[in-house]
């Protein structure tokens, strides 16, 4: 999808860090943004009195969708942007938007479509499996998802994603293809427990791999197929193929964008059963260290993010992804560790300096 | 001095790890083997201390030591791991027994990493697959640890870094 | 690994050097990657295994040390201590040799012995 936005009320900094920033950050978004001076999604500066109006009026008259940027979110914004810009806030709230825009206009083509044709999750798909003898090729919808109930933009709900889907596809052990508009295509086969699709570069996902990962149900077109149609397909497009762990990791850790998984209560006591096996699920520095310090505490995600000093949405992309894998028990009782060595700052200097040194030779 | 130390098994590749990631060509003390083992393989092996370094940019060095594998050289163990601040524990998972390596070295090497941490990775997956990460974790459990483990082909300067950026993690967790 | 016939060659050379010169308390002839071939001693008052593998991790060091330095082949490696002196030196790629002795004005006598014993070995063989 292509979204426009626009801001108002800026100051002349602010506006044009804000339209570098969002060219900068185009390979990291799920979506194609451009910056046009009228949109229907804008930002605004609302520590100015012409924003706070402009928010204000916006929010009466619906009309558009207005990110609120301040330093501390006083209106209490649905769309909140913290001052100054940062590039991964900025990132999460546009595909947080893109997200809830889609599940908006998905929700009301799911409506469309159950109407006029049950049978079909999505608009055709004919060519999907190209020169596939169509007795393998069956367009599905699979009936344990719901599609009338709609999709929460506070938590991360499985069964309403791709990765509901795929789960659903191991659990029947049924071999299908997944893809989504203008997105990647994905072939399941659980008896082998691979999946087959193009290159996947770990650090740097591309728009395709990203619209499809982060898709919600309704935009996802499934296809059944056999085994020996998968092979020959993944055999003539050369595709490369990945554990289907490493698919679920990385589809969670998209499409969860800072959403706590439905059903975690974000105070529970939480805690990593083992280290995830990082052999087969793609993982950052960040994700080391946040493993290293649940291994050894069971606490709150509030918690885990203050002591860690990462991102509370960073914290709850891998928790959530690390739920998918079996990794969390939830506890009772909270325990930090009191065994801890006195911080030492020449040894966190030195332990930083050596992670700068290896991450700037990667 | 701020070292990291590469421990493990003739072959699993503590040699070849501090080459992909030294700034120099590591110093070795690489010898052809005389046992049959050794000699099967056409393997050389260590008999004092691989060195290598890299170089921060506060111009600290690291220095990274690898011991030598076999328990006949467990001297040069506890003098290598004297003021280090980590462990590295590679393990060939194309030996017979790699399981029990690991608890081998895990236990050999306690004291050291009580004081510091350890991180485990696990080469030569590819070339024999007997066992599988899980019969690693197994045994972790069943000795009560909970230690970062990853297959990693040591020849990859990457996979190297990872096990270095689990260790400080821990290092790290260790400390807050 | 050595064959039987030649460990029993070198056996009978170690017994040779202590015989001949009884300021050396013990030798010990290990490959270079530290597994003991034969030792000899004229008290049994050493654990000699040891000896053997640090005789090899010794070795090895000083023949990187002088690669380092471009200063050829190492040829004997000396630890002068308190007590004693020790001797380690190539008999040729493969095999060193250890010897020692408690007398600390035996240098001379340790070096020139040990070095003949080597030299001999590495013909035996």
């Amino acid at each position: 999808m292509h979204y426009k936005i626009s801001a108002t009320h800026l100051s002349k900094n602010d506006n044009v860090f804000f339209k570098s920033m969002l060219q900068l950050i185009q390979i990291q978004l799920n979506d194609t943004w451009s910056y046009e001076e009228t949109a229907d999604i804008v930002l605004a500066d609302i520590e100015t009195p012409l924003g706070v109006a402009f928010w204000e009026e916006s929010t009466q008259q619906q009309d558009k969708l207005v990110i609120a940027y301040a330093r501390q979110n006083t209106c209490n914004a649905e769309w909140f942007l913290p001052k100054p810009i940062r590039v991964q806030a900025l990132i999460k709230q546009l595909n947080a938007i893109a997200t809830f825009k889609s599940t908006v206009q998905g929700a009301v083509q799911t409506s469309q479509t159950s109407e006029n044709s049950p049978s079909s999750i999505s608009t055709t798909k004919a060519n999907l499996l190209g020169n596939i003898p169509n007795n393998t090729a069956q367009q599905v919808k699979p009936s344990d998802i719901p599609t009338n109930k709609p999709v929460s933009i506070e938590y991360f709900e499985p069964e309403h994603s791709l990765l509901g889907l795929i789960q659903s596809t191991i659990k029947k052990c049924e071999t299908k293809c997944f893809t989504c508009e203008q997105g990647e295509t994905i072939y399941i086969s659980p008896q082998q427990k691979r999946c087959f699709t193009s290159k996947i570069n770990f650090n740097h996902l591309t728009q395709k791999q990203r619209r499809l990962y982060a898709s919600v149900a309704a935009q996802v077109t499934m296809t059944n197929l056999s085994e020996d149609a998968l092979h020959q397909m993944a055999k003539a497009q050369g595709l490369e193929n990945y554990a289907v762990e490493t698919l679920l990791w990385l589809v969670t850790l998209c499409a969860s964008q800072g959403r706590l998984m439905a059903g975690v209560a974000e105070n529970s006591y939480v805690r990593l059963k083992q280290w995830p096996n990082f052999a087969v699920l793609p993982c950052q520095p960040v994700h080391l260290r946040i493993a290293a310090f649940m291994l050894k505490n069971a606490t709150t995600l509030t918690t885990v993010s203050e002591k860690t000093r990462v991102d509370f949405s960073t914290l709850v992309d891998f928790f959530n992804a690390c739920k998918v894998a079996d990794l969390i028990v939830e506890t009772t009782d909270q325990n930090v560790s009191t065994e801890a060595k006195p911080k030492s700052s020449a040894e966190q200097y030195l332990f930083k300096n050596i992670l700068k040194r290896l991450s700037s030779h990667e | 001095m701020d070292k990291i130390i590469f421990t493990g098994p003739m072959g699993a590749g503590k040699t070849t790890a501090i080459a992909s990631i030294s700034e120099i060509p590591p110093i070795a003390t690489e010898v052809r083997c005389s046992d049959e083992e050794g000699q099967a393989r056409k393997e050389t092996t260590t008999v004092a201390m691989d060195y290598g370094y890299f170089t921060l940019d506060d111009s600290v060095r690291v220095h990274l030591y690898g011991t030598p594998g076999q328990e006949r050289f467990n001297y040069m163990w506890t003098i290598l791991t004297q003021g280090g601040i980590g462990l590295v524990l590679l393990l060939d998972n194309a030996r017979p027994t790699p399981v029990e390596d690991m608890a081998f070295y895990l236990d050999a090497f306690r004291e050291f990493i009580e004081t510091t941490g350890v991180v485990i990775g696990v080469t030569r997956m590819d070339v024999n697959n007997q066992f599988s990460l899980d019969d690693y974790r197994d045994k972790l459990f069943e000795l009560g640890h909970i230690y970062p483990l990853f297959e990693v082909d040591a020849r990859q300067a990457e996979d190297v870094k990872i096990l270095i950026h689990a260790l400080l993690a821990i290092l790290q967790a260790n400390m807050e | 690994m050595l064959s039987g016939e030649a460990i029993a060659k070198l056996e009978s050379r170690l017994a040779q050097l202590l015989h001949d010169c009884d300021t050396i308390e013990a030798a010990v002839v290990s490959t270079l990657d530290g597994h003991m071939c034969t030792m000899r001693q004229q008290a049994q008052q050493y654990s000699l295994e040891r000896l053997a593998t640090m005789g090899s991790t010794l070795m090895s060091l000083g023949d990187t040390i002088t690669a380092e330095l471009n200063m050829g082949l190492c040829d004997n490696i000396i630890s002068e201590n308190q007590n004693g002196i020790v001797a380690f030196m190539h008999i040729n790629n493969d095999l060193v040799l250890v010897t020692l002795t408690t007398q600390k004005n035996a240098l001379g006598m340790l070096l020139s012995h040990s070095r003949r014993c080597a030299k001999e070995m590495a013909e035996l063989l």
